[in-house]
């Protein structure tokens, strides 16, 4: 299995898409080149979903899973696609200096409310 | 200073003094049923404090509000799934859809968070009905009933196995 932090951002996504119809797009967060280089640093995923409700940015923190093949710690941040507009607008309203990343598409196999 | 996994593991901590306490409540069907609901929302409540805890955050900030469980719940509840199988199923997703609605329920039970005077009905203090008549928690059917509720017993195991693994183990 691959275990880099690419891979396994990729496959918490899918997961994500096919546990809930609701999620829109999964958008992965970065942190300075430095930090992402750092193996401890956590995947970081923005969760654009229909169904959770507006009221701020609250990031969810998980450590690392190995049993499950998640060998490193991870953030969740849900927001509603409004909330989404606002920062990409000004991304600023990230915490940490954390910053929008690569998209990960919802799969084919993962169906659509 | 304390670390975040100091923080972390003592909220998770409290959760799992709180579901021991509502399982005692429970045993006997004499107490009203507002007191198990109580320390089921306080247990909901820490334990999404614990999950809140990290990068960036000052955990002592966290301890004012009650309104920190209708979005972490559902998020805490998914991350199970997606470690608990290689394949997920999407014929769960009405799981997460219901947990939210139950995670939503439960955040009501705080006296703070009334849905802007909407639900003013919660597990502590007495409140006043639309009628102008005085209600009390003590004699008020919730309608909330884990065991027969759609996914109730999915949140249950979610919560033990969240506050057991975070006892267990720190974040990184």
């Amino acid at each position: 299995m691959n275990r880099t932090k690419e891979a396994i951002a990729q496959r918490l996504a899918e997961a994500h898409y096919a546990i809930e119809p609701g999620i829109e797009l999964i958008i992965q967060l970065l942190a300075s080149p430095e930090r992402e280089a750092d193996p401890k640093e956590t995947i970081k995923l923005l969760e654009v979903n229909n169904d959770t409700t507006a009221d701020g940015i609250h990031p969810v923190f998980f450590g690392p899973h190995a049993a499950s093949g998640i060998v490193y710690p991870s953030v969740i941040i849900e927001v509603t696609p409004d909330e989404y507009e606002q920062i990409q607008r000004d991304s600023a309203k990230l915490p940490n200096g954390w910053r929008l990343g690569h998209e990960w598409a919802r799969p084919a196999s993962a169906g659509h409310q | 200073m304390s670390s975040h996994d100091e923080w972390r593991i003592a909220f998770a901590k409290q959760a799992l003094a709180d579901l021991l306490a509502r399982e005692k409540l429970l045993e006997h069907p004499e107490v009203p049923d507002c007191q198990q609901l109580h320390f089921l929302q306080m247990a909901c409540e820490k334990l999404c404090k614990a999950y809140l805890c990290g990068q960036g955050v000052d955990p002592q900030t966290l301890q004012s509000s009650h309104a920190y469980i209708s979005r972490p719940l559902p998020i805490i509840a998914r991350q199970q799934f997606a470690q608990e199988a290689r394949k997920v199923h999407p014929d769960r997703s009405w799981v997460i859809k219901a947990v939210r609605s139950l995670a939503r329920k439960i955040e009501l039970l705080a006296p703070a968070v009334n849905d802007a005077g909407r639900q003013p009905a919660n597990c502590e203090y007495p409140w006043a009905g639309p009628d102008g008549k005085v209600r009390a928690p003590a004699e008020h059917n919730f309608g909330l009933d884990l065991l027969h509720e759609k996914a109730g017993r999915h949140l249950l195991k979610v919560l033990y196995m969240a506050a057991e693994e975070l006892t267990a183990a720190p974040l990184a």
